[in-house]
């Protein structure tokens, strides 16, 4: 192996390395110093895999099978950042309902390493072998919950049903190679040239279909709610922003990266895929009566606003243009902070845990009133991640569809653009909800006083939540920096 | 040495700052002390930079600062800011309302203090932001950023139906806006070195083609329209009134209207003038029937707010008409008449806060002969309803004056039809005073009302002195409004440039 390969390597090798420590240690350890330990084991692994991301060299390696760029480092961050974030909260939420912890980690470890994987792969076996291993780890972790029957059934439906998605990818790979004799990306290009045969044209359907599944766009978002919904809270946060980055990351990539001359093909699909997704995803939202389904619902919603900037992309007077590809990937960096930050706040927003009875989540929007009463902070940052989501500034989720609607108007996509803004207004109507119920309503029966003497909630929730508000401000009112970045990702894959 | 210093800078922050400062304050009386501190201390930067405004040239923008804020990825978007005539006018009338609101709110407001003035003081910088801003991203910014503190001072301080109420209005200008970012940003790309200076857009964008100009003008206007709010966008005020606590409504109708003809008279017009110039008898017909209908909606409430609220939307469609007539004269009145409007309706909302302060009513049966028990309650009221319906003297009169002056010269029939919406004007407002003040005291809860307060009499003080001062010397404002307003319809002026009114003093 060249310094090259180890480079590309270290940082799934740290995550996978650690995985495999936590496991190991649990086999030697009494329980009630190996679950502690575990825990910190995984920071360690998540911490070493990012200083791996900046800190070792870029390149190809392994023969062209990962390239570390802009693109890889952009992406790995926002998945490790959401490890990190959902690995915080995990231990206190998941130890008390019978979660063996060295497992749940080792699985939330490999999942991310198999994310960290799929944006470095730049052929389709790595590509594919990658989706197969954060897919597999995040089929089990959505079941990791055994004794709930709802956390079963996400388990169960999710592994059909991405079955079914990978199938689909592999056959799109499998004519994708057909067309083209090679597997690696960069020789696509030259071997399909600028003429499409029937063939290419139905493995990249089919390749986008099976992508569109994993970051659930429409019409493909059918599992989203139930899976996210039954899912332990840690895992749904996890995996709803940390699956959508890798996933766009692979598309932006095999679409601008392999196939820029096949845009002609894929970009009227993607916009297509684009406005279905923003009309499911928000009508869907808007009709839910549990917060953690409309926040499904929105974060499929999401995705079409992002899907947006590659239909730019891919339209005729945005061929060649990094705006639109930057403007994803910088509302997918952005989408990971606020989402994360919502769904976590569904842990620290329910009950805490008393003697008499275990913890609850909030559930419906009921749960929230009166919050900004109880626990006025947490009322505060959540009102932040919800203006955030819904879009208006000064927050990174304004400046995020900002940018995005710009790539739409300036690749003569305005169409999408009014169609995003119409449903960034209906967006706003259920995430409303969530302020409205916060501090307009009121909570029954329970006093200042009685909430103020009652159990105090999981700080490391809140602490979680107060990072995801303070950096979608942050980003919101200097964005330059992850801008920068997120343009530099795409830049790269344009020369 | 005083270029050097970020005057508008320090003014808009300044109330934020007051509102993150909220965050080390335990007691509600002296989050109540910090609030006003804050307020009051903008309120000084507001009247010294008034002072040190120079009405020669107030056309240009004053205490200009500059600097990028984003410039990656392909952006330039800086931060500016600078002060015209009617920049300054709007800032100084939120300047001045916002600490008058909060002494408003000493005694009422009593549920989560803290919460209550943070929002207020936010609200007040994103305001004056608004028309400070230079930079149409900036401006686009703000004019957003101040949605989330008012729906929360509806929705939490404000009366039985304020969800309903609160949620209506920020939907109702959220799809407004978000309309006009999608125009912003088409007109961004219009030119061939995109730019979101507003001085820049101001001179490539009249280039534009009609039909694109149409469009563009369109997304604006509709977003400025909800905002004015002219017929048939009004439905969400009298709502937002009506449940708003009183700060709220003072602050909605005093300043947050004014954003509307702002935003006409300093981008729409400006930009689009071949588009405004095609729609101007569409927006004169729309600005008339809010004339009248407000006024017609006005004669039949039997909620004194509600009626304060339809009031409005036939003032507001007053300053449209100014506008829209393309005259100076017109012109002139129309933000002569912004200023007004803040004046007497914020006053007219903060005198209706305070019987419903002690009654918890607001209809109008509900009062009679309250002149005998409170009789500078009385004095006040009158003073602001003669304002509001135009008696010479008063503010209100030169104001409504200019704008059919500026009317009648070219559209006869608006004019007319305007002049019947002041007679109805005075009907509605006197008909309120006879049911409210005179006569018997009609319940005997009324009877004992205690006259003004100190904190009430010091809150309505200065808006009194200010009806009864533009009443007699409207030059104070007009004098630096004139070369604004000239400048910002220089391209849709019907009749040359008529000798200019600030000059003939």
């Amino acid at each position: 192996m060249t310094g090259a390969d180890w480079g590309a390597a270290a940082p799934a090798l740290c995550l996978l390395g650690a995985a495999l420590l936590a496991v190991g240690v649990d086999l030697f350890l009494p329980r009630a110093r190996s679950w502690g330990l575990t825990e910190w084991i995984a920071y360690g692994g998540i911490v070493g895999a990012m200083g791996a991301v900046w800190g070792l060299g870029g390149g190809v390696a392994f023969d062209g099978s990962l390239t570390v760029d802009s693109l890889s480092r952009f992406i790995s961050t926002a998945v490790l950042v959401a490890a990190m974030l959902a690995g915080i909260v995990s231990a206190d939420a998941l130890g008390p309902r019978r979660v063996l912890l060295p497992e749940y980690f080792a699985l939330l470890l490999s999942s991310a390493a198999g994310m960290v994987l799929l944006v470095m792969s730049h052929d389709l076996i790595t590509m594919f072998l990658s989706v197969e291993i954060l897919s597999l780890a995040l089929y089990v972790l959505c079941g990791i919950t055994r004794a709930d029957p709802r956390s079963n059934e996400s388990a169960m439906k999710y592994f059909v049903l991405g079955s079914f998605a990978s199938a689909f990818l592999l056959y799109g790979m499998a004519l994708l190679y057909g067309a083209t004799g090679t597997v690696f990306l960069e020789g696509m290009a030259p071997r399909l040239g600028t003429g499409t045969s029937a063939m290419a044209l139905a493995g990249i359907g089919l390749l986008i279909a099976g992508f569109a599944f994993k970051v659930g766009a429409a019409p493909f978002h059918m599992w989203v709610p139930d899976v996210y919904e039954g899912a332990p809270t840690p895992v749904t946060a996890f995996m709803s922003v940390a699956v959508k980055a890798a996933g766009f990351g692979a598309l932006v990539r095999i679409l601008l990266g392999g196939l820029p001359a096949q845009a002609e093909g894929w970009g009227p699909l993607v916009a297509t895929i684009a406005a279905l997704t923003m009309i499911a995803g928000n009508l869907g939202a808007l009709t839910q009566g549990s917060v953690k389904r409309m926040l499904a619902y929105s974060s499929v919603a999401h995705t079409g606003y992002a899907l947006i900037g590659l239909a730019a992309a891919g339209a005729p007077a945005g061929r060649g243009a990094a705006d639109g590809p930057a403007a994803a990937l910088f509302y997918v960096g952005v989408y990971t902070v606020m989402t994360l930050g919502a769904f976590l706040f569904l842990m620290f927003a329910g009950r805490p845990a008393t003697p008499a009875s275990p913890a609850r989540e909030a559930e419906t929007y009921d749960d929230l009133n009166g919050l900004a009463r109880r626990r006025p902070w947490a009322a505060a940052f959540m009102t932040i991640l919800m203006v955030s989501l819904a879009g208006v500034p000064p927050t990174a989720g304004f400046f995020g569809k900002f940018t995005l609607f710009k790539s739409a108007v300036e690749a003569d996509c305005t169409g999408l653009a009014i169609l995003g803004v119409i449903m960034s207004v209906v967006s706003a109507a259920y995430y409303l909800r969530v302020v409205v119920a916060m501090y307009m309503k009121e909570a029954p029966h329970e006093t200042d006083e009685e909430a103020a003497a009652g159990p105090r909630p999981d700080p490391t929730a809140g602490l979680a939540v107060g990072i995801s508000a303070f950096l979608t401000l942050a980003f919101g009112i200097a964005p330059g920096w992850i801008l920068e970045t997120a343009r530099a990702a795409a830049d790269f894959l344009l020369r | 040495m005083l270029s050097a210093i970020p005057w508008l800078t320090i003014l808009t922050f300044l109330p934020a700052a007051g509102a993150a400062g909220l965050i080390f304050v335990r007691s509600e009386e002296t989050a109540r002390r910090v609030t006003l501190g804050f307020a009051l201390a903008a309120g000084i930067v507001a009247a010294f930079l008034t002072g040190a405004f120079d009405p020669a040239a107030g056309a240009t923008m004053q205490f200009a600062e500059s600097v990028s804020w984003i410039s990656a990825g392909g952006l330039d978007v800086r931060y500016s800011l600078g002060m015209d005539g009617i920049a300054l006018s709007m800032v100084a009338l939120t300047a001045l309302l916002t600490p008058l609101v909060i002494l408003a709110s000493w005694k009422s407001v009593t549920d989560r203090v803290r919460g209550f003035h943070a929002a207020l003081l936010l609200l007040e910088s994103a305001m004056i932001g608004v028309f400070l801003a230079r930079d149409l991203f900036l401006f686009y910014v703000f004019w957003e950023a101040m949605l989330v503190p008012m729906l929360l001072l509806i929705g939490v301080w404000g009366g039985p139906r304020r969800i309903y109420a609160s949620v209506k209005f920020f939907l109702y200008t959220l799809a407004g806006s978000l309309l006009m970012l999608v125009a912003i940003l088409a007109a961004y790309f219009q030119q061939a070195e995109p730019t979101f200076d507003i001085g820049r857009l101001g001179a490539l964008l009249p280039g534009l083609p009609q039909a694109t100009q149409g469009l563009l003008f369109l997304a604006f206007a509709l977003a400025f329209a909800i905002k004015v709010p002219l017929f048939p966008f009004h439905t969400w005020l009298p709502d937002a009134h009506v449940e708003a606590p009183t700060a709220g409504s003072v602050v909605l109708a005093g300043v947050l209207l004014k954003m509307g003809t702002y935003g006409f008279l300093r981008f729409a017009i400006p930009f689009f003038p071949a588009a405004a110039v095609s729609f101007a008898p569409t927006m004169i017909a729309l600005a008339v029937i809010s004339i009248i209908f407000g006024a017609l909606m006005c004669m039949v409430q039997s909620d004194i707010k509600k009626l304060i609220a339809y009031s409005s939307v036939s003032h507001l469609g007053f300053v449209v008409l100014g506008i829209f007539s393309f005259t100076e004269i017109g012109g002139q009145g129309a933000v002569l008449q912004m200023v007004n409007h803040g004046l007497s309706t914020g006053a007219l909302f903060l005198l209706v806060g305070v019987i419903y302060d002690r009654t918890h009513r607001r209809g109008v049966d509900d009062f009679g002969g309250l002149a005998k028990g409170m009789p500078v309650y009385a004095a006040a009221f009158l003073v602001v309803t003669l304002s509001s319906i135009g008696l010479p003297g008063l503010n209100g009169f030169v104001g409504e004056f200019l704008v059919l002056k500026g009317t009648f010269d070219v559209h006869r029939f608006a004019a007319a039809a305007a002049a019947l919406g002041v007679i109805l004007g005075a009907v509605y407002m006197l008909r309120l005073y006879r049911d409210v003040f005179w006569g018997p005291v009609t319940a005997a809860r009324n009877g004992k009302l205690a006259d003004l307060t100190g904190l009430e009499r010091a809150a309505l003080a200065p808006l009194v002195a200010l009806i009864i001062l533009l009443g007699f010397a409207p030059n104070l404002v007009l004098r630096r409004t004139g070369p604004a307003v000239e400048a910002a319809l220089r391209n849709v002026t019907r009749s040359g440039p008529p000798e200019a009114l600030h000059d003939r003093r």
